[in-house]
Formats: C-alpha cells, sequence, structure tokens
C-alpha cells in the first residue's frame, strides 16, 4: 500500500486541503475593508450603545400607537390616495410597458427599434423612484401626480424588460405557423405572443402592484403625495406614536397586497383552460373557458376597470398641471446645462464614496442578521411552525418598510449621517436576503444531510459541511445581487439625513444649483451603471 | 488493491438484535409487521424482496433515520429504538451507512467527503476550520488508495462517475470505524460490472474489518455470490432466513409472487 507520509506535520492537511491564496488574500482584503469602512462611516460601539439608549426613548415615544380619530381620518385619507396613486400608475404604466416591451423583443422587432426600446427602458430603470419623483414635484408640483408619473416611470422599467424576455423567451413555432399562413402583423401578435405571455403577464403586473402600493408611501417622502406625505409630515411634527400606527397601516397593506396578487397570480397561471363544448342551436358549440373560468377572468377585468376608474375619477389632480408639465420637464433639464463639474471635486466625490461604503456595510450587515432568519423560516431545518411563522413575520415586516422610511427611523435613533443609512440599509435587507436564502436552504438536497446525521453528526456540522456547501452559491448571488439594489438605495439615503449622495443632491436642490443638481444625476447614473457591469462580472465568475 | 486500515479490532458489542419490531408511517398500515432477527457473523448479509417491502424502513429504523413504532433495536447491550440527542449520535457513529444514490456532499472534494465520516467525532470547530486530526486525514488518504481513488482525493465529489462515487460513500462509512455497516440498494443506480465491484468492496470491508454489512438488494443472483447469508421478506415479514445454498425457487416464489418472472 503506497500510504502517505505520515511524519510532516502540516504537510498531510495542507495535501488534503491545498490552501486556495487568492481567495484568502481576497477576503482579508474584504475584511479590512470592512473595518475600514465602518471606521469612515463612524461605527463605533459608544454611538450604537447610544443609539440604543435613544432607540429605547423613541420607542418608548411610539408606544402605544396613537388610535385617535382625527389621526385615523388622516391615515385613512393618505392610505386612500396611496391606494389610487398605485392603481393608476400601475394601470397606465403596463399600458405603456405593453408597446414598449414588445418593441424591445428582438426575436420580433428589427435591431433598430429594439435599441431605442432598450435604451428607454434602461433609463427608466436607472434611476430610482423617489429621484423619479423630486424631479416631478419639480416639473408638476407637490402631490398626487408628481407621484403618479415617478412610478408610471418605475412600472414601464420593470414590465417592459419582464415583457421583453418574456416574449425572448416564448416558443417561436407557433409564430412561425401563423406567418407561414400569411397572417398580419397585429393578429400574429394576438394569436401568437399573447396567449404565450399573458400569464406571466399578470404576474408581472400582480407583482407591480403590489410593489407600487409599498413605493406610493416612498414617493410621498419627497412630496409626491399619498401616505408617505402624511408620514412624512408626522415625523417632521414628532408625532412618534403616529408614525407607528402608519407604519405598521402599511405593513398591513403591503401585506394585503402581496396575498391579493399570490391570488391573482393562482388564478391566471394555475393551469390551462380547459375549455367545454356544449351543444348550441346548430351543433356544437366550443368555448376556450368553462363558465366558472369564464366568470372568473371577467369579475377580475371587471374589478381591475372599476378600480382604475374610480382611482381616475376620484384622485385629487389639478389637470392644469399635467398640460404643461412637458415644458417644465424641458426647462428643469436646460437649467440644469452646463453641468457644474468642479462640484465634484468639492464635494460629490466624498459623497460618492460615503454611498458606496453605506451600501456595502450595510448589505454585509443584512447578510450577517439574515443568516439565522432564514435559518428560522427554513422548513428542513427549523421543524417548529411557530419559529417559522416568527421568521416570516421578520422577513415581511422588515421589507414592508421602505430604506427610506427606515432611514428616517434611524437618522432619529443615531443622528444624521451614514451610520443611519447603513443600519436602514441593512435593516430593509434582511427580508429579500432572508426570503432567498430561506428558499436556497429548502432547496438544498435531503441526501447528504441524511448520510451526514447517519453519521452520527451533530446539527451543526451537519449545517456546515451538509447545507453550506449546497447554499454557497445562492448566498452568493444574493449577496452581490442585494449589494447592486443596495447601492441605488444609498444613492437617495441622503434626502432624509442618511448620508451619500442624496445629501449632496438635497443640498444643490435647496440651492436651487440646477448644475450640480445634473452632476449627482450624471453621477448616479455612472454608479449604477457601473456596479451592474461589476455584479454582472462576479457573478459569471463566482457561479 | 491493498489492504483496508484497520484502525483497533472490533469485535466486542457487535452484536445487532431486533425483536418484534414494528412501523407503521400511517396508523393500522404496518411497513413491518413483527421483525426479529440477530447478526453477530461479519461478512455480508442481503435482504431481498420486493419493492415496498420495507427492506429500507428495515436498514432506516436501525440507525434511527426512521423512528420504529414499537420492538427493540439492541447493539452491543443499548436500546438504539428509544435513543434521542447525545446517546443517538454516539449510537449513529457505530453504525456505517452507504446509500442507493450516493448522498455525497457534491460540492466538497472527495477527501472531505470521506473525513465527513468523522463527524460525529470531531468538534464542530474542527470541521469548520478544515482542522480534523491528522491521523483522520492520514487514514482518509489510506482509505481512498484501499478503494482505488488515491488521485482523486482533492477532485469534487460532483466529477465523479457512479461507481466512483459509491466507493466514496463506503470508505466514509469505514472512516467511522464503524461495529456494522448499512447498504440501502447500493448498486440499483449502477452498471452490472460496477454492480460487482461495488459488492467485492463491501465484502473485503466485511472481511478485513470483521464486522457485519446488512444490504438491501434487488439483484438475487448478486446477492447469492457475495452474501453468507440471505434475509428474504414479503409483506414486512421476514421468509427466509439462511445460507444463501438453501434459498430455493419455493422460497423466491413466496418472497416476490408468482413464478413466470424466474424463467
Amino acid at each position: 500500500m503506497s500510504a502517505p507520509p505520515l511524519s510532516a506535520g502540516g504537510s498531510l492537511r495542507a495535501r488534503a486541503f491545498p490552501p486556495n491564496w487568492p481567495l484568502r488574500l481576497g477576503a482579508v482584503l474584504f475584511v479590512a475593508y470592512v473595518i475600514y469602512a465602518a471606521g469612515i462611516v463612524d461605527i463605533r460601539w459608544e454611538r450604537f450603545v447610544q443609539g440604543l439608549g435613544n432607540g429605547a426613548r423613541f420607542l418608548g415615544r411610539m408606544f402605544p400607537p396613537n388610535l385617535a380619530h382625527d389621526k385615523l381620518q388622516l391615515l385613512a385619507q393618505g392610505m386612500l390616495e396611496s391606494l389610487q396613486i398605485a392603481i393608476i400608475a400601475t394601470g397606465a404604466g403596463v399600458l405603456l410597458a405593453l408597446p414598449i416591451g414588445l418593441c424591445a423583443a428582438r426575436n420580433l422587432m428589427p435591431l433598430p427599434v429594439t435599441i431605442l426600446a432598450r435604451g428607454l427602458i434602461a433609463l427608466c430603470r436607472t434611476f430610482h423612484p423617489v429621484i423619479v419623483a423630486i424631479l416631478f414635484v419639480k416639473a408638476v408640483g407637490f402631490g398626487a401626480l408628481a407621484g403618479i408619473l415617478a412610478l408610471i416611470v418605475a412600472t414601464i422599467g420593470f414590465i417592459a424588460k419582464l415583457i421583453a424576455e418574456a416574449i425572448e423567451e416564448m416558443s417561436m413555432k407557433p409564430i412561425e405557423a401563423l406567418r407561414a399562413a400569411g397572417s398580419p402583423f397585429l393578429s400574429v401578435v394576438t394569436m401568437g405572443v399573447v396567449p404565450q405571455v399573458l400569464p406571466r403577464f399578470i404576474g408581472f403586473a400582480a407583482y407591480q402592484l403590489d410593489s407600487n402600493l409599498r413605493n406610493s408611501a416612498l414617493v410621498g417622502l419627497v412630496g409626491g403625495g399619498g401616505i408617505g406625505a402624511t408620514l412624512f409630515t408626522a415625523f417632521q411634527r414628532f408625532d412618534y406614536d403616529f408614525v407607528l400606527t402608519i407604519i405598521i397601516a402599511i405593513i398591513l397593506a403591503v401585506m394585503a397586497g402581496e396575498i391579493l396578487s399570490a391570488f391573482m397570480r393562482r388564478v391566471y397561471q394555475d393551469e390551462a383552460p380547459s375549455g367545454e363544448v356544449k351543444q348550441g342551436a346548430s351543433g356544437p358549440v366550443w368555448h376556450r373557458f368553462t363558465a366558472a373560468e369564464r366568470g372568473m377572468r371577467l369579475a377580475f377585468w371587471a374589478v381591475a376597470a372599476l378600480a382604475l376608474g374610480w382611482s381616475v375619477q376620484t384622485i385629487e389632480v389639478i389637470p392644469e398641471f399635467l398640460y404643461d408639465a412637458p415644458a417644465q420637464t424641458v426647462d428643469l433639464f436646460a437649467r440644469m446645462w452646463p453641468i457644474d463639474w468642479a462640484y465634484f471635486l468639492k464635494t460629490v466625490q466624498q459623497a460618492l464614496i460615503e454611498t458606496l461604503h453605506t451600501a456595502t456595510l450595510g448589505t454585509v450587515l443584512a447578510i450577517l442578521m439574515a443568516t439565522p432568519v432564514a435559518l428560522m423560516c427554513a422548513r428542513n431545518i427549523s421543524s417548529s411552525v411557530w419559529v417559522n411563522t416568527l421568521g416570516r413575520f421578520i422577513l415581511v415586516a422588515t421589507r414592508s418598510v421602505h430604506t427610506l422610511v427606515w432611514a428616517l427611523l434611524f437618522v432619529a435613533v443615531f443622528g444624521p449621517g451614514a451610520l443611519a443609512g447603513v443600519m436602514a440599509v441593512a435593516v430593509h435587507s434582511i427580508g429579500f436576503t432572508g426570503k432567498f436564502l430561506a428558499e436556497a436552504i429548502e432547496e438544498a438536497k435531503p441526501g447528504p444531510i441524511e448520510a451526514l446525521r447517519a453519521a452520527g453528526a451533530p446539527w451543526r456540522s451537519v449545517l456546515i459541511k451538509g447545507f453550506w456547501p449546497q447554499v454557497k452559491p445562492a448566498f452568493l448571488a444574493v449577496s452581490l445581487f442585494r449589494w447592486d439594489i443596495n447601492v441605488r438605495e444609498s444613492a437617495v439615503l441622503g434626502l432624509v439625513g442618511a448620508g451619500g449622495l442624496g445629501v449632496a443632491l438635497q443640498a444643490a436642490m435647496d440651492n436651487l444649483y440646477w448644475d450640480q443638481v445634473g452632476l449627482v444625476l450624471v453621477v448616479i447614473f455612472a454608479v449604477v451603471v457601473v456596479t451592474e457591469i461589476v455584479t454582472a462580472t462576479l457573478r459569471a465568475k463566482v457561479i | 488493491m491493498s489492504a483496508l486500515p484497520v484502525a483497533e479490532a472490533p469485535g466486542h458489542g457487535r452484536a445487532l438484535v431486533i425483536r418484534n419490531l414494528v412501523k407503521e408511517y400511517r396508523k393500522g398500515q404496518p411497513v413491518l409487521r413483527d421483525i426479529s432477527l440477530s447478526v453477530s457473523e461479519p461478512g455480508i448479509v442481503a435482504i431481498i424482496g420486493p419493492s415496498g417491502t420495507g427492506k429500507s424502513t428495515l436498514i432506516r429504523c436501525i440507525n434511527r433515520l426512521v423512528d420504529p413504532t414499537s420492538g427493540s433495536i439492541m447493539l452491543g447491550g443499548t436500546d438504539l429504538a428509544n435513543l434521542q440527542g447525545e446517546p443517538l449520535r454516539a449510537a449513529r457513529r457505530r453504525l456505517g451507512m452507504v446509500f442507493q444514490e450516493y448522498n455525497l456532499v457534491e460540492r466538497l472534494t472527495v477527501i472531505e467527503n470521506v473525513l465527513c465520516g468523522r463527524l460525529g467525532y470531531v468538534p464542530v470547530w474542527r470541521a469548520w476550520t478544515r482542522r480534523f486530526p491528522e491521523e483522520d486525514i492520514a487514514r482518509a488518504f489510506a482509505l481512498l488508495e484501499s478503494v482505488g481513488l488515491g488521485d482523486f482525493a482533492t477532485r469534487r465529489a460532483d466529477q465523479l462517475s457512479g461507481g466512483q462515487r459509491q466507493r466514496v460513500g463506503i470508505a466514509r462509512a469505514v472512516m467511522q470505524e464503524p461495529d456494522l455497516i448499512l447498504a440501502d440498494e447500493p448498486t440499483s443506480s449502477l452498471d452490472p460490472k460496477t454492480s460487482v465491484e461495488i459488492m467485492e468492496l463491501l465484502a473485503k470491508v466485511g472481511r478485513e474489518r470483521n464486522i457485519p454489512v446488512l444490504v438491501n438488494i434487488h439483484n438475487v443472483a448478486l446477492a447469492r455470490r457475495y452474501a453468507l447469508r440471505m434475509i428474504g421478506m414479503s409483506k414486512g415479514l421476514v421468509i427466509y432466513d439462511g445460507p444463501p445454498a438453501g434459498l430455493q425457487d419455493s422460497h423466491l416464489a413466496e418472497i416476490y409472487g408468482g413464478e413466470g418472472w424466474m424463467e
């Protein structure tokens, strides 16, 4: 037997587990960076402890939530307006997104058209809804209209991209058959494309309604109307008990929205229509849907149309503002030119670095906090229903409250600055990161886990050697994806005083230095593009 | 292939005595009706029987991946049927298990998969930092050498073929220094030639380590060739228990039902 050398101390271990020096170096550099960045944004233990004291006092002032009659009336008004904003923005956004998405599909459209459509989609996606909302507030004034327009832009960016992808992924065979039969283009679309894409499209629209409801609380913070405006006023008046009422209401509304959109997706995605053949006056008649299916669909479209009609009828918008909006917008961009490049070195560079630190530290912190919650949620790890439910509640609650709202809370606790931003990014990201991690854990193959348990491994060893290797790729992918999102989010946190590029943006706008505003927007655009390239490259490398 | 390294001579306390074992997944529908058997002799003991007759359930009851409904499973003086927590883990270390689908952690290297057999022994921090005791690593290398995979130590497990993976699975089980090896259909996912090689390897492990190897197997001819004893099960009961030579066609007809398939 060719026995390996038993003598040399570390050599055998090194032979079994050859050290990966580039990886180790990378890890050391990353840890060093995190420590350095933590120093820059002034994360210190004393500040944290002090913050905890503030936080306790703050929580004390929040409890019990204010349920006075006049406050509830304010709340109802705000929520109603948010709902209207969300419905109108979803309806209009989806209608606009349909043709744009179709134009962006490379398997149906000529190249120049797709390039144009894709450019438009990319532009809609790059800027955070809050920044778009600020610009619209400047263009059409305070109120619901600015919020609606901002969310329409966000909806177009999201839905058009997904529609384009769905069309590109569909089967081309029926399309070829229709073309071969000499169908005109519109018939090809209605008979060949729509049936293949519709179920997914309904899913996207449902998700977007849900997401717009959440975001309508957000655009209000910068003057876009709805519950966000109510929330911001409550903050400025230090009505913290009312703040809590509003936040609870938002969480409940978002939960209700999620249940509703899940239901809609079930109705439309579950299975193909079964259809039926009935005996008509002149022989058998085929119906694509059974009576129940038709009823369900009819009811769905009727409710959607009614909701849209009601929202448009009742929302308080001054139409005159809409008419001169294009002129105002053009004027706004005209004032940004020429861009004040000198402002970059003076202020923006610093703010940019702070934004990147905030995003990275927030993501790292979020992963640390989300991992135990994900373990609580994963049913193949925690078998207790109570632990699962608690975990899921934490995920939904952290996710429902937007980063910017969390930032408001943390600014009140830690004072203005990047520390509040880091905490806001971290806490909001728990929901997203934890949800995907829990799903990855639940998808881990049970076989290897069983083998380790059969070998008598303690549960922590099973976690480390059985689950972790299986979950690692998803873990890295989710972390990268979240970091990408967090860079965008961190860029706007400064609007509520939580550090970064948003502070520079706010300062420039307060001073009406539109050339400086232009610069910040250009920088944000560049950062978002670079971040996307970086994450795409890293993802390809890591996974 | 060279001899398997023997760390310590097991001999005491390896008798497995099962008494009146019953398992019901649903109340009133027993999968195992009343199983009593004892195994103490080294070498392969083959369990044959039709699908769904409880062979896997029996094997899984022994190391408690499945909890029995009633009955006792004595291994060297301890009743495994009622163990929980720490004592159960200690008992499981003494039972190596080989799986039909190999159940390797695919994204770990071959050597680390073999070392996973020591997870019941090494503290968690050692597993986490990969600081397995030096003698464990040496034994893992020697075991890989002896199953013919000496050159594959630092390959990832998902780069191996089925037969190679099952060898790693066996090395992992042996790594536990078990008093008994349980193999749940170890050859069902393999081609005929590789199946023979795997049975050969299991027989060798039993012989050299002087321990019983309890194997669930569908292939009766392969079972006859390597088993020193055969247990025929049908409908949750033991129909035959004796040497392969004594297993008649009449027994097989009773175990599997009908005779047409034997032509």
